[in-house]
């Protein structure tokens, strides 16, 4: 009888602790279907149901293109995170070569350093490059990960090298190895970089401000945080919730897809956030 | 197939220890290697600078009369197969043994065909679509060895293949592994810390120690004619019995014993430190001057191990049968002269 007590009690605290982390999301939804009037309520539901904040988000702002850009920008550099990353975390993980443990120090001290300090050097160079107002200034920065190459490198070391010395006696290059041995066996570590650096890059602010001006080559939350702190959204709560609820969909929809891959790979490379 | 032959061969991953000296070895075609030795002798060494896995320092690797320093693992023309099996997870059994073969753009037919003849030979026709998380470890070690076969390589590579086995199967694949070489009449180098396994399988055997050669030689001579310490105490099971003692005028005098062993002609020097080898099965139980006590009595069925004190040291004796003696008794002891063996203590080299 004590134990079914504790038990339900801890069920009721661990409820009312997920609630706290998920009412604020759902309280945003839920206002970007009320009419504008019944907002400040902290009711869930709707007394009536409205469309209209997401109407006004697309007529005042080109919302849509800047999703295309998102999505864009996101996917390349997810893309190309996951192929140069797990690369780079192959060679640190299977490959033999001297100085090996040196360059993964350096890597390891460069992610100690804020995107701040090198925000101004980084806008330097975009300059130089002539990339500022390009997609080039939002996708090449961002085209390797630290941070990818250290959980590749973690998750590789499981797969046992007789694996890629298997594939090498068969006949096979690194690079092979790398894709259609060691991915197909990485899936929950190509899960977790590949949404982590969605995540990074589609929500991502400072940086596109930095080196975007034109309206079209402008990205979902740059698009959002101006339309939001700008005055467009004539201070209309419902609609600058409207513009963050279209911002944060994909991201947890994706997770939502991955999040049992996501969840193993923590878990295995014992990497916490 | 193809004969190999390992030239004044040096691995070492700092400089001043080697892991491997001096290695040479000449296998003809067809032959069974085994490379035996206790863990980090350097066997598994040797068999990675065969298949081109690990450089050599120094040296000279031949396939076929072919210098293979410098080529890259994938055109040796070697199958290895891994004590850890390394099958592809995430392929089936047919993909795994494929896999090699779509490389080197081999007709998807004539796959198919190696393939289904291979897991004939292996008895593994019913798992060819199954994963290898689906399989036993016996199954699993078949699939490494059909996937090796298929290649049909010059030289195969076994690297500890059945220490992942239970004793029962790994009885089972040691047959099976030698029937197929009977079979296939292909050059193969094996390696294994089981001394069982070393001579039951092997046509010669390489003993290694500290990655330097101890013995190279067929499995009735390293047993029959050991050429130090090191050999004679670890080929035969169970171990060779080693009693350290003095070598003078003709007899070996050790804690609690003396031997005469004069009728065999010993040239060392007199009063040497010397260390007497005779195999469990050469000491007979009977009426003798040389008592023993009993410490542990082995029945195995068909013959019994005793485990002895004899002077200071503790020894294995085999006796047939289950006999009726009592642990903490006195029994005496008969050592076969005839099959003693003298190694002087210092370098451990054999003297008799």
């Amino acid at each position: 009888m004590k134990r079914k007590i504790l038990i339900t009690l801890s069920y009721l605290l661990l409820f009312s602790l997920a609630l706290s982390f998920i009412y604020p999301f759902l309280w945003m939804v839920s206002a970007t279907f009320k009419p504008e009037i019944e907002i400040q309520s902290p009711n869930l539901i709707p007394s009536a149901f409205s469309v209209d904040s997401y109407r006004a988000v697309f007529n005042k702002i080109p919302i849509g293109r800047a999703f295309i850009n998102s999505v864009f920008v996101s996917v390349c550099v997810t893309f190309s995170v996951l192929v140069l990353s797990s690369i780079v975390g192959y060679a640190l993980s299977h490959l033999k070569f001297r100085g090996r443990e040196l360059i993964f120090s350096i890597m390891l001290f460069t992610m100690m350093i804020p995107f701040q300090v090198t925000l101004i050097p980084m806008y330097v160079l975009m300059v130089k490059f002539g990339w500022v107002n390009t997609y080039m200034a939002l996708i090449f920065p961002a085209l390797i990960s630290v941070f990818g190459i250290y959980l590749f490198k973690q998750y590789f070391q499981s797969i046992p090298h007789d694996l890629i010395e298997a594939a090498r006696l068969d006949g096979y290059h690194e690079l092979f190895i790398i894709f259609r041995i060691v991915w197909p066996n990485s899936v929950p570590a190509i899960v977790t970089v590949g949404i982590l650096t969605f995540m990074n890059i589609w929500n991502d602010v400072l940086w596109p401000i930095i080196v975007i001006r034109t309206r079209n080559l402008m990205t979902m939350p740059q698009m959002v945080t101006l339309f939001a702190t700008g005055g467009q959204a004539e201070a209309q709560i419902g609609t600058i919730l409207a513009s963050a609820t279209m911002l944060a969909l994909p991201v947890v929809i994706m997770y939502l897809f991955f999040q049992r891959h996501f969840i193993e790979s923590m878990a295995t490379t014992g990497l916490k956030e | 197939m193809a004969s190999l032959q390992l030239r004044n061969i040096r691995k070492t991953y700092t400089p001043e220890v080697p892991v491997i000296d001096n290695f040479n070895l000449k296998i003809d075609d067809g032959e069974f290697i085994v490379l035996v030795g206790p863990s980090g002798c350097g066997k598994s060494t040797i068999l990675r600078i065969i298949s081109g896995l690990e450089d050599v320092s120094q040296g000279e690797i031949f396939i076929g009369g072919k210098q293979m320093n410098s080529v890259p693992p994938k055109d040796r023309n070697v199958a290895m197969v891994f004590q850890n099996y390394a099958l592809y997870p995430h392929m089936t059994v047919f993909e795994n043994m494929a896999f090699g073969l779509r490389l080197r753009k081999i007709d998807r037919q004539e796959i198919r065909r190696r393939v289904s003849e291979t897991a004939q030979t292996l008895k593994i026709e019913d798992l060819l679509f199954r994963k290898p998380k689906a399989l036993s470890g016996g199954q699993r070690q078949r699939v490494a060895l059909g996937r090796a076969i298929v290649r049909q390589p010059r030289v195969f590579l076994f690297d500890e293949p059945l220490s992942n086995l239970d004793a029962k199967l790994r009885v089972q694949m040691r047959a099976e592994i030698k029937r197929l070489h009977q079979q296939l009449k292909t050059t193969m180098i094996y390696v294994t810390h089981d001394q069982i396994e070393a001579m039951t399988m092997g046509d010669r055997i390489v003993i290694l120690k500290d990655g330097f050669v101890q013995q190279i030689g067929t499995p009735t001579e390293v047993y029959r004619e050991p050429t130090n310490v090191f050999v004679g105490s670890f080929i035969g099971s169970p171990a060779m019995n080693i009693f350290p003692g003095i070598w003078h005028d003709g007899q070996f005098s050790a804690h609690g014993f003396t031997l005469d062993l004069s009728m065999r002609k010993v040239d060392f020097p007199e009063n040497s430190e010397v260390l007497l080898g005779i195999r469990p099965g050469d000491i007979k139980i009977g009426k003798s001057e040389i008592l023993a006590e009993i410490l542990v009595i082995e029945p195995l069925g068909y013959e019994t191990i005793l485990h002895l004190q004899l002077g200071n040291e503790s020894s294995t004796v085999i006796v047939k049968d289950i006999p009726d003696y009592k642990t903490g008794s006195m029994i005496g002891v008969k050592l076969a002269i005839d099959k003693c063996f003298l190694f002087a203590r210092e370098s451990g080299k054999r003297i008799l």
